[in-house]
């Protein structure tokens, strides 16, 4: 090809200003400036980017150390429930002793019923029949337990004499005045 | 409880002694009465100590209350009322009984007039209180202190002036002095107060009286009560 060129005969051609020539070189003078524009921008994002990377270092050292505190605070408090449970186990233990009662455990937690074990109409008609048995008997004891004379019957029973009168309270009669 | 089931016609007196009828204020019919009925409690309790069916002469009488806070010059009196009633015999209160309480019942001058006549030396200190009703004091006349020789002579004088005489003795359960005088007498009635006086103080009194050898003719049980009614009472 140098060979073909060099036996040509040397031509010179004036042509006026090429228009893509002048665009190409007006893009490369746009794209060196914003050349220059990226290479500082480069520049300072790698200047926030280490910023960043060194606080998400300390951000992950932060992390870690929480991870620690957090596990820290977990086991202390499950050891302050430990503490509290022993000692209201240690309470419990000290006031059985106290009662005379040993090894008593609780074997299961008491728990609220949903619905009352008693309905109120057999509370109400248990607790009316217990106060009547209650009450006739608590009379029947005082009335057998009196030791004082009632009836002309209790005279003639227990003092085996008979009665020959027997006065109402309202009526035993006054001295004329 | 016990007392409702009771009927008062269960102690109505059933003696058929030939004493005099009944007035006509003891006959009430009707619904029950507080009043009646003790009223016809008493007359049959004369009718029982007095005129018995049986052979037997009991004429002077104490009514003593097994306890001080029980009162017998009420029972006594008005025993003494239902006595005169039944009989024409002379009949004797004893006990102190209001002075004045004579003078308001009977006319004083017609109390001088048959005294001065026929009454001896006991029955002119005596009240005349109705036709054959008189108030005598007791023996010693208040005094605390009294022997047994002059009780003796006392009841005796009365005895041989009234045909039957009634005595409001003290307590029993307080001093000795109503079993003696019921040793004298020819029987001693014993007032129990209902829901008042014990069982064993009134078993007690009546050992006593029998260690003494005194008639017990029987006891009265005073302030009765009756918790039902007198409307539903009278249903039943």
């Amino acid at each position: 090809m140098i060979t073909s060129e060099n036996a040509l005969p040397v031509k010179d051609e004036t042509t006026d200003k090429d228009a893509q020539y002048e665009w190409a070189k007006s893009e490369l003078q746009k794209m060196q400036v914003q050349l220059k524009g990226l290479q500082a921008r480069e520049a300072a994002t790698g200047g926030q980017q280490d910023a960043y990377q060194t606080l998400a270092r300390r951000l992950g050292e932060d992390a870690i150390t929480q991870d620690d505190l957090l596990s820290s605070e977990k086991a202390a408090e499950d050891n302050y429930l430990l503490y509290v449970k022993k000692q209201e186990e240690a309470r419990m233990d000290d006031a059985l002793d106290e009662g005379g009662i040993v090894n008593v455990v609780i074997a299961e937690q008491p728990v609220a019923p949903a619905l009352p074990v008693w309905s109120t109409w057999a509370v109400l008609v248990i607790g009316l029949a217990a106060a009547g048995v209650a009450g006739t008997g608590s009379a029947f004891s005082a009335d057998y337990l009196d030791p004082a004379f009632r009836t002309p019957e209790d005279v003639v029973a227990y003092l085996n004499s008979p009665v020959l009168a027997s006065l109402p309270r309202r009526a035993r009669g006054r001295l004329p005045s | 409880m016990r007392e409702a089931v009771m009927s008062p016609a269960m102690f109505v007196a059933t003696s058929t002694a030939p004493v005099r009828p009944a007035p006509q204020s003891l006959r009430q019919e009707g619904g029950w009465n507080p009043e009646d009925f003790a009223r016809e409690q008493i007359r049959g309790l004369v009718r029982k100590i007095f005129f018995p069916n049986v052979e037997r002469s009991v004429s002077q009488v104490v009514f003593s209350a097994a306890e001080s806070e029980t009162e017998v010059l009420n029972l006594c009196w008005r025993v003494g009322e239902a006595l005169a009633l039944e009989t024409t015999g002379r009949v004797a209160l004893v006990g102190e009984y209001p002075q004045a309480l004579g003078d308001m019942q009977w006319d004083a001058a017609e109390i001088k007039e048959q005294s001065s006549n026929h009454a001896s030396a006991r029955r002119r200190r005596a009240t005349r209180v109705g036709s054959n009703l008189w108030l005598v004091p007791p023996a010693g006349n208040g005094r605390t202190e009294v022997t047994t020789t002059f009780l003796q002579r006392h009841l005796g004088e009365i005895r041989a002036e009234f045909e039957y005489s009634i005595i409001a003795g003290p307590a029993a359960a307080d001093s000795n002095a109503a079993t003696s005088i019921a040793r004298l007498a020819d029987g001693i009635v014993l007032v129990l107060s209902a829901r008042h006086t014990r069982r064993m103080a009134a078993r007690k009194i009546k050992e006593k009286l029998q260690a003494e050898q005194a008639c017990l003719l029987g006891t009265v049980l005073s302030d009765r009560v009756f918790p039902i009614p007198e409307r539903i009472y009278r249903r039943l």
